[in-house]
């Protein structure tokens, strides 16, 4: 009992309850639990083979109890079921006091596998225990120092991890209390735990399946613009060139001519000639796109033969999606005779090339057999929504002729980022990048 | 060393949920804050993307870029207090930077007693408020104590970045006053995948993005 920090020994709402759920304040822990869950294995119970004997654990694994029995005063510890994945980029947990038991001898926080389950945390190298009799922070030694408050029955007590700032500190009450330690980096698989040591002793742990009573969210955002801080900081002194070249490929990908004409005068990045001759390219797709809306195959034909030849005999998968539609539009317009023969003709040498083809003419040709085709099961078929599939097909398969990439560079580079961050995360390559969201980016305007 | 084939990295960047008009959002981002108006216009016009800040406001930010790059620092003053007066008003420092930025620019063109008029008249008030603000205006008077004041060991005060850095952090302040970044996020996201992929080096091989174009293709 060495010292108490005012107004952090208030009792919680319930004190005297004994679940976790009861005694919890109503905030909620949205952000935090939203990044964690089905990303991890996480912590989500204490282990009840890997206790000492001296403790029991109830049967959903959250409540733990020292036995009374010969070898009084022997500490016995428990660990979690799950090491505290590095790249979770923080952790946070909570226990209860339910009963202080004899003398209130309670110590929690984290240790790594090989910790003695006769010891309390802290007092053995790799573990960090805070410790409810005194107060104490022990860091793996058996003689601890002044850190905090004392806690004793219906006290709420947190331990949180960051993994970014290889930083721990506790909380009592919702209270946080301070840096207990800087140097948690390199230790591998940290655990959570909690040791007993006198009869009566009993808590009960929050591993985040309740509200929590200190305020992790606020917590986790802070670190998060730590993260982008840091982030931003980083520079190859390449990217505002870059981003310039990026916007305009991405702005001639999706036929933007007007803005690209605009954007590409005032930023004097590409020549005249160049800039003309990507205009008209954007032209010559856009009006191939519009014939094939209307239904148009001929003219699409035609066009593509003249500007982009040897392009159908090369894409033969492309060529087939024309005939096809061709065929389908054949059917919604043209005496039936004439749809038939263009099918025999033009079409039925296809299905003798691949099975997919073969099945596809199938489902077309099925359309010949209905007086009233709308009204047919395939009549999917018909609907404008197949002119728009082959248009973007075919506005790909052209870009891809050009030499251009089928997904703008930009369009790349916004998903290679969030699959590498993913990456990160799954392969414990860094504490990071959990924070780190490139949809939200995009979306949020304060970031 | 983990290695991620290609075709299953191909399948990772399928399921990416980001859509054409969130990329959409990015690029009038970027258009926006680095004020390519005319360009942002027509990109709303044609691609339907509403920008979040009125497009008007980026000829302004222009305009007062220019006047204070080109030395008219007055100029730039009155377009900013015409737009807001707030912003000048609720910020002290940096309208203590831009009388600096007008003291050296008399000071560069040897207008000697108009600027050690405009440093008592002006400056020395705003000094006398702040130990910081006066000895900036010392650093910056002391300029004058050189014949050639491009020897003087302040001389960087007369370099075309303070020109720049005035220029920015007012820029950046008209952006904070219209709830804007002051920073596009497009050159972000680079940082961002080289920040990322560098650590994901260290534990897999993949297929990386080296070369991020700087010209056109």
């Amino acid at each position: 009992m060495e010292f108490e920090i005012s107004g952090s020994n208030t009792s919680p709402t319930a004190a005297t309850t004994t679940t976790a759920t009861s005694i919890a304040s109503p905030l909620t822990s949205n952000i935090y639990n939203g990044h964690f869950r089905n990303k991890f294995e996480l912590p989500t119970q204490w282990n009840s083979k890997d206790k000492c004997t001296h403790l029991d654990i109830s049967p959903n694994g959250l409540k733990v109890s020292y036995k009374t029995s010969k070898t009084d005063n022997e500490a016995g510890l428990v660990r979690a079921n799950n090491p505290i994945p590095p790249s979770c980029g923080m952790f946070y947990f909570e226990i209860t006091v339910i009963s202080k038991g004899r003398d209130g001898y309670i110590g929690v926080g984290v240790c790594t596998s090989n910790m003695p389950l006769t010891r309390l945390p802290g007092w053995e190298k790799n573990s960090y225990g805070y410790h409810g009799d005194d107060g104490h922070l022990f860091k793996g030694s058996g003689s601890g120092r002044f850190y905090g408050p004392t806690y004793t029955t219906g006290d709420t007590v947190g331990c949180c991890i960051n993994f970014v700032q290889n930083t721990l500190f506790f909380t009592k009450n919702g209270v946080p209390l301070g840096e207990a330690a800087n140097d948690i980096k390199n230790l591998p698989n940290l655990y959570p735990c909690i040791g007993l040591r006198t009869p009566g002793e009993s808590i009960t742990v929050n591993f985040g399946q309740n509200p929590f009573s200190f305020d992790i969210d606020q917590f986790f955002k802070e670190e998060k613009l730590r993260v982008y801080k840091t982030m931003k900081a980083t520079t190859t002194g390449d990217e505002d060139v870059s981003a310039t070249h990026l916007v305009l490929a991405y702005l001639m990908h999706h036929g933007y001519s007007e803005t690209v004409k605009l954007f590409a005068e005032s930023t004097g990045i590409i020549s005249k000639e160049t800039l003309n001759s990507q205009l008209d390219d954007i032209k010559n797709r856009q009006r191939i796109s519009a014939l094939l809306v209307q239904g148009d195959i001929d003219g699409v034909m035609s066009e593509l033969d003249k500007l982009y030849p040897s392009f159908l005999q090369k894409r033969k998968d492309i060529l087939f999606k024309l005939l096809s539609q061709k065929f389908i539009e054949m059917i919604k317009r043209s005496p039936i005779e004439e749809a038939m023969i263009f099918g025999q003709t033009q079409l039925s040498e296809f299905a003798e090339q691949s099975e997919e083809y073969a099945n596809i003419l199938k489902d077309i040709f099925l359309l010949i057999a209905y007086t009233e085709p709308l009204e047919c099961s395939n009549s999917y078929l018909l609907t404008s929504e197949r002119r728009e599939s082959i248009v973007n097909d075919l506005n790909c398969a052209l870009l891809i002729y050009c030499n251009r990439p089928a997904t703008p560079v930009l369009e790349k580079i916004v998903r290679q980022s969030q699959v590498v961050l993913d990456e990160v995360v799954a392969n414990n390559a860094g504490p990071a990048a959990i924070f780190v969201n490139v949809k939200e980016f995009i979306n949020v305007d304060d970031t | 060393m983990k290695s991620i084939s290609k075709e299953e990295w191909e399948k990772k960047l399928a399921t990416v949920d980001i859509s054409k008009s969130e990329l959409n959002k990015l690029v009038m981002n970027y258009l926006v804050i680095e004020g390519y108006q005319q360009a942002a216009e027509k990109f709303q016009e044609e691609s339907g993307t509403v920008s979040m800040v009125d497009l008007n406001s980026i000829a302004d930010r222009m305009a007062i870029r220019s006047a204070i790059q080109s030395g008219d620092v007055e100029k730039g003053i009155e377009i900013v207090n015409d737009l807001n007066p707030e912003i000048l008003d609720t910020n002290p420092q940096l309208f203590f930077h831009l009388q600096q930025q007008k003291l050296i620019e008399l000071i560069r063109k040897g207008m000697i007693n108009e600027a050690l008029q405009f440093a008592q008249e002006e400056l020395a008030p705003q000094g006398e408020e702040n130990n910081k603000f006066l000895e900036e205006l010392e650093r910056t008077i002391s300029l004058l104590a050189f014949e050639d004041i491009n020897k003087s060991p302040l001389s960087s005060l007369l370099e075309h970045s303070q020109r720049q850095k005035t220029a920015s952090s007012l820029n950046s302040a008209i952006l904070a006053s219209q709830s804007q970044d002051k920073d596009p996020k497009l050159p972000t996201i680079l940082k961002l995948l080289h920040w990322a992929q560098s650590q994901l080096d260290t534990k897999c091989t993949y297929p990386k993005i080296v070369n991020i174009p700087t010209n056109f293709q």
